[in-house]
């Protein structure tokens, strides 16, 4: 397999959330009304019945676009409304995984559209206090959001009584500390609270129990962005879109060994080759290539003879890996995994939140063993005991952040069991990097 | 009963709806082994041991998290368990110091304990363990984190118990993870300490030796150790206890779970309370005042000297010459030969255990009054409750583990907290409490007032409040001075707080009203009774509970230690029964009370008593009147561990064996009747109280037969109305409960009577005693790990009044009354309202009772800085 005869491609993007981003004043108000924006909000307040708006959404064949993929009507069909709690609705913009950027594209040029999304989707669940969890790295998404909530206060679009429909919803943006385990649900709504992100247990369920007990919706920026558009050109359009069971349009983050990284706005059940080789414009140097991590890091590798995989949720997990963030990874054929892996591993034990045994000791351990194997000191059996520990790690923690640790591990000794040999018997990595980003 | 089955390991097990199958599984003697699950905390999930098979399930799921659904399916040994509960295990051991041979946990240890019965005995790390550096200098890797807690985080297996019990279970802040991930510490807030009342349960709770005690490190390994059971006895919340002992020395004290009363829970003062008795200034051997100095003697020459006065004494006067005063901390058993010792060997019915009052109700009117309103109330009715107004009482301290109880009706149950108090108190920190204070002497106002606005909500339907149709305009009509703005003048209160006490006291279905020592204290606590009464008729339902000051009140009150009431609270109408058991005459003649016989000395009426576990001198409210009176006395004879202040004027000292030295029974403020055991032989030549009395008893005259505890006990029962075996060693741990009051009493509203408090610009300042930090009681100033949380006394006031008087903390400070002068050290507090004065009274060196004038209602000082 090699690069070079593989970039003549006629891939394009299908812009739909893209479509007027690079629009230099998008994210001020008055442009973006003129574009558009709170359109589809009116529509909902005033034309649209809550239970006629879910089933719109359900039509549409809408899934999260976080990284698990779930249904978004059917995730709002489990909030009890007749509940005499308040119900929260909590937009999640704590983009973390490594190699993901496709919130923070929206986010910074079309905060409002976002926005709207939030309101739409609070309106669905007959929710009156949203919040915005945005990462706090995340400066000027951060403060275009912000903007964007007091344009929208301003205008009317928020507070109370909207457009003179009764409607009462408020938007509160909070902003994150930093942890990359706040962007999953359950220690996003502690960190809400005011607590220390520890993701917790589930059941109960965030929608019967949880924002401050509550029944609560979190929902990913993307997919909410989603929202306003399925309002205005209705669940058939949205639902014509894709392929049979992953419908619409999605972002992908490419980035790696690539001529064009960036991000770019698919139908989905477009091929990984088309996507990198055609819109990505191929490998850097033409070099052939090694494998691809095709939705955040914390998803199985994809390897060169899997190209023509198409990108929809079922392909991708029948090639054994992941669509999850749709951070898409490329690596060429002379990236020491090894030395890849260890990188994964040392963010792993980092991030670790540190609440269940497997995930707070193994994530430690495995960076270690991966460590001394990437600086010559590794062992044979030092192998099997990766194996053995991701093992005990996968499945076996509260969130998911435990199997992302192990995942990486697991799937690159499937692959590149062979680099990891010459590691142990040479002392040193095969190919000729000499580039550390770990500090040793 | 139960309400389905789950199969565990192919055996049914049956599963109450709502358990977790861990629950279930041990409740079925099957065996998931757990490290951060507790049973009086909500699950975490966190430690992951306890993961288990569950057919249809796709992953392994925690036990301790996961509820019994019908017909699951569970494997707790299959291969995919046994692996990762290894796994779990490797995991937690992979750090893990290994120090168990200089561990204090060992041999108690659950990781010890799962590891060899779950875990591999090798492992895979190759790399080095890590270290949490406390100090670079040292070997040692312990961090002393508050007075009494020792911090080794190497050893921590993070299952976060004990941050838990401290948010959870204690409401408190004062211990948290820090750092993220395998850096995670558990450590105070940054510059503080852990130092809440229930600090030592999270040592208690750590299952590994990562958080250590002073009181027990490196002193004996728990094999080598007994156990004995004990019920505390500083408090009258009767916590079960287990006291350890090696070599007939103690060397700890641990909750022992008793889901009725504690939940497995004990306060700091409790178990480190038990410290007093291994003091090195315990009384050893009798003393005789000779030559105006006591000096030691034997036990024969003390009889023998005590014996001789009383006969001189007897010729001279009758059996009302006498007297006794007990200090309610005493056995039951204690208490009833004490008593019977008195009524049947002396003759006399002066005896009273109530030394802190200024003013006895009439004694028939208090037990009626009694009878009226407080009722028969338990933990559980407390924990049920939607509402909980705690009038009176600095209940956190107190009573610490109703406190608790307290916590979780709130935590588990929304209920709404009301505290009424003349001081603010701990209690309203992090309870969402609504807390109003009132200006010393006007809580019946208070109550009142809440009342009037309780009923003008409820008037459109009073029968829903049990209420008849004419009675709330009775009652308007009687209180209108004490309702409104009229009453948010006279107690400070504003309308507003009243408003929502009534809001939520209107709309309450169960309720609990608790009572404390300013209540009990209070001169015409017989008025704040009737506004308490009249409150807990405007409730839909409520019970009134007066929570005795000491611990053994209850079993004081109903085994005789009063002056007109026989055991069982029988009248002298019915001393036929103890003619025949007692075999002889009993006077009928009421006995006096505590001023009574005060004054009855003062007038020489009375010269010669018997004080046993008691310090009148240091507790009535006129400390220099107690003295001078009990110093003219011809004979006094104390029964002590310690040389108290009444002790130093006695004329014979025999030494007391304290409770752990001796067995019997305790009565809680419940009225439950539990069994507390010997845990030690006596010190020296102390001497277990029944024993005392009964060498006494044979020296005057007449013999009961009845050394031990058990003989008392057995006779002592037959008075009680409760249905107790006739040897206490079978009463089950629960104990039995002396049902006080079991009918709801009826009736419309009484009249409240308000008694104003002058103002007094002589004497502007209040003066109101509190329980130090971690201390209750005087006792407790002998225990080195209570004196580590406070260690002095000290003069409380409201920073204002003390930059007035330009004090700051720490400097000199002159409190004068009227009757005495003490002097201490200032301490400035934030919340306490402007014109109080708050003296704790657990330090002999500033006698707060000096300042007190038995005929004055409230204790009025000036300060002046020295």
């Amino acid at each position: 397999m090699t690069g070079a005869t593989q970039n003549k491609s006629n891939a394009r993007e299908t812009r739909v959330l893209l479509e007027h981003v690079g629009d230099p004043n998008l994210h001020k108000i008055e442009h973006a009304i003129e574009l558009g924006a709170y359109k589809a909000w009116e529509k909902v307040l005033k034309e649209v019945k809550r239970e006629e708006l879910v089933q719109w959404v359900k039509d549409s064949g809408l899934r999260g676009r976080g990284g698990a993929g779930f249904p978004t009507g059917v995730k709002w069909g489990f909030v009890p409304v007749n509940s005499p709690k308040p119900k929260y609705l909590c937009c999640n913009a704590d983009e973390s995984e490594p190699g993901t950027c496709k919130d923070r594209v929206l986010m910074e040029n079309d905060p409002h559209t976002v926005i709207e999304g939030c309101m739409i989707a609070a309106f669905a669940i007959d929710c009156h206090t949203a919040f915005f969890y945005v990462r706090g790295e995340y400066d000027l998404s951060m403060r275009r959001i912000k903007k964007a909530i007091e344009e929208a206060y301003e205008k009317g679009f928020l507070g109370k009584n909207i457009m003179g429909t009764g409607y009462d919803l408020d938007l509160v943006l909070h902003r994150g500390g930093g942890a990359y385990i706040c962007g999953e649900e359950t220690a996003l709504l502690s960190s809400l609270e005011g607590e220390k992100g520890l993701s917790r247990l589930k059941p109960p369920f965030p929608a019967i129990e949880g924002l401050y007990a509550c029944p609560t919706v979190v929902n990913n920026v993307e997919t909410v962005s989603n929202l306003p558009r399925i309002v205005l050109k209705g669940a058939a359009w949205y639902a014509g879109m894709g392929t049979e069971k992953s419908k619409g349009t999605r972002l992908f983050s490419v980035s790696g060994h690539v001529k064009k990284p960036g991000n770019y706005e698919i139908e989905l059940g477009m091929t990984l080759r088309d996507l990198v080789y055609g819109l990505a414009g191929g490998i850097l140097d033409d070099k052939p290539l090694k494998c691809i991590i095709p939705g955040g890091s914390s998803t199985p590798v994809l390897m060169p003879d899997q190209l023509d995989t198409p990108l929809d949720f079922e392909s991708v997990a029948a090639a054994g890996s992941m669509l999850g963030s749709g951070g898409v990874i490329v690596m060429q054929e002379d990236t020491c995994i090894v030395w890849v892996a260890e990188i994964l591993a040392h963010f792993y034990m980092h991030e670790s939140c540190g609440k269940c045994t497997p995930c707070r000791q193994g994530t430690g351990w495995l960076y270690e063993i991966l460590h001394r194997i990437e600086n010559g000191q590794g062992k044979m059996e030092d192998l099997d005991t990766l194996l053995d520990l991701a093992d005990n790690i996968e499945g076996n923690t509260i969130c998911a952040l435990g199997d992302a640790a192990a995942v990486p591990v697991i799937s690159t000794l499937k692959h590149f069991k062979d680099e990891y040999i010459y590691h142990i018997e040479h002392k040193k990595c095969k190919h000729n990097n000499d580039f550390r980003l770990l500090p040793k | 009963m139960t309400d389905f089955t789950i199969t565990v390991n192919d055996q049914t097990v049956p599963v109450n709806k709502g358990q977790t199958v861990l629950q279930a599984a041990l409740n079925a003697g099957i065996d998931i082994p757990v490290f951060c699950w507790h049973p009086q905390m909500d699950p975490v999930g966190a430690c992951r041991i306890c993961l288990v098979e569950i057919e249809k399930f796709p992953k392994l799921q925690v036990a301790c998290a996961t509820v019994a659904q019908e017909g699951m399916v569970v494997h707790t040994e299959s291969p995919k368990v046994v692996k990762a509960r290894r796994g779990v295990l490797e995991f937690i051991l992979a750090h893990h110091p290994l120090d168990c041979p200089t561990c204090d946990k060992g041999g108690e240890c659950d990781l010890q304990n799962i590891t060899f019965k779950y875990g591999l005995d090798y492992s895979r790390l190759k790399e080095p363990k890590h270290r949490y550096i406390v100090d670079e200098e040292s070997t040692f890797d312990d961090l002393r984190i508050g007075p009494e807690v020792i911090r080794n985080q190497n050893r921590c297996i993070h299952c976060y118990r004990c941050t838990r019990i401290v948010d959870e279970v204690a409401f408190e802040d004062d211990l948290g993870a820090y750092q993220r991930g395998n850096h995670t510490e558990i450590l105070p807030p940054p510059g503080k300490e852990i130092r809440n009342l229930y600090s030592g349960n999270v040592v208690e709770y750590c299952p590994v030796g990562a958080l250590t005690n002073t009181d027990w490190r490196y002193k004996v390994r728990v094999w080598l150790t007994e156990q004995t059971p004990v019920v505390c006895t500083l408090c009258p919340d009767g916590c079960n206890m287990t006291l350890w002992t090696y070599h007939d020395k103690l060397y700890r004290a641990t909750a022992r779970p008793n889901d009725a009363i504690d939940k497995g829970f004990l306060c700091d003062i409790g178990r480190y309370g038990y410290q007093y008795m291994t003091s090195s200034d315990r009384l050893k051997k009798p003393m005789v005042r000779k030559e105006g100095e006591l000096v030691e003697t034997s036990w024969g020459e003390a009889l023998e000297y005590i014996k001789t006065h009383t006969d001189d004494l007897k010729k001279k006067l009758s059996g009302s010459g006498f007297f006794g005063f007990i200090g309610a901390g005493a056995y039951n058993e204690e208490i009833y030969s004490f008593q019977r010792f008195l009524r049947r060997v002396i003759g006399t019915n002066n005896i009273d255990y109530r030394l802190n009052r200024k003013r006895h109700l009439d004694y028939d009117k208090e037990i009626t009054d009694r009878k009226l309103g407080p009722d028969s109330a338990t933990y559980d009715d407390i924990e049920t409750a939607d509402t909980i107004v705690v009038f009176g009482s600095d209940l956190h301290s107190e009573n610490p583990i109703t406190a608790l109880r307290v916590k979780r009706a709130i935590r588990y149950n929304g209920a709404k907290l009301i505290i009424i108090n003349p001081v603010p108190t701990h209690l309203a920190v992090r309870t969402d409490a609504i807390e109003a204070i009132h200006k010393p002497g006007t809580g019946g106002v208070a109550l009142t007032a809440i009342t009037a606005a309780v009923l003008d909500r409820i008037k459109g339907d009073p029968s829903s409040h049990g209420l008849a149709a004419g009675d709330i305009a009775d009652f308007n009509s009687k209180h209108s001075d004490y309702s409104g703005d009229k009453a948010a003048q006279l107690t400070g209160i504003d309308t507003t707080t009243i408003d929502k006490i009534a809001d939520i006291v209107s709309k309450s279905e169960s309720a609990v009203i608790l009572t404390g020592a300013f209540f009990g204290r209070d001169p015409w606590r017989d008025s704040l009774l009737v506004a308490a009464t009249n409150l807990r008729k405007a409730f839909k339902r409520c019970l009134l509970v007066t929570m005795p000051d000491e611990s053994n009140v209850f079993g004081a009150e109903w085994l005789g230690a009063l002056p007109n009431r026989l055991p069982g609270q029988i009248g002298f109408e019915g001393k036929g029964r103890f003619e025949d058991a007692w075999r002889g005459p009993l006077t009928d003649m009421v006995g006096k009370d505590t001023i009574g016989i005060l004054e009855a000395i003062n007038e020489d009426e009375i010269e010669c008593g018997f004080v046993l576990q008691s310090d009148p001198v240091r507790k009535f409210p006129d400390g220099g009147y107690a003295r001078s009176v009990m110093e003219k006395l011809k004979l006094l004879v104390v029964i002590d561990s310690f040389m108290t202040d009444t002790a130093r004027i006695a004329d014979v000292i025999l030494p007391l064996a304290p409770f752990a030295e001796s067995e019997g029974t305790r009565t809680n403020w419940e009225g439950r009747i539990q069994y507390s055991a010997r845990a030690l032989k006596p010190l020296a030549e102390s001497k277990p109280a029944c024993e005392i009395i009964e060498l006494l008893s044979d020296k005057l005259g007449t013999a009961f037969q009845q050394m031990s505890p058990l003989d008392v006990y057995s006779e002592m029962i037959g008075f009680l109305p409760v249905d107790a075996p006739s040897n206490f060693e079978r009463l089950p741990q629960a104990g039995v409960q002396i049902k006080a009051n079991p009918e709801q009493p009826i009736g419309g509203f009484s009249t409240f009577q308000f008694n104003p408090v002058d103002s007094n610009e002589e004497f502007p300042f209040h003066l109101v005693t509190v329980n130090a930090d971690h201390h209750r009681g005087t006792l407790t100033k002998r225990s080195e790990s209570l004196m580590n949380f406070c260690s002095e006394p000290y003069i409380g006031l409201n920073q204002d009044d003390a930059d007035k008087l330009k004090l700051s903390e720490g400097d000199l400070v002159k409190v004068e009354s009227k009757f005495g002068k003490v002097v201490g050290k200032t301490r400035r507090l934030e919340d306490l309202p402007q014109g109080r004065v708050v003296i704790p009274d657990n330090f002999s060196e500033l006698a707060a009772n000096l300042l007190m004038g038995r005929k004055e209602r409230y204790d009025r000082v000036k300060l002046s800085k020295m």
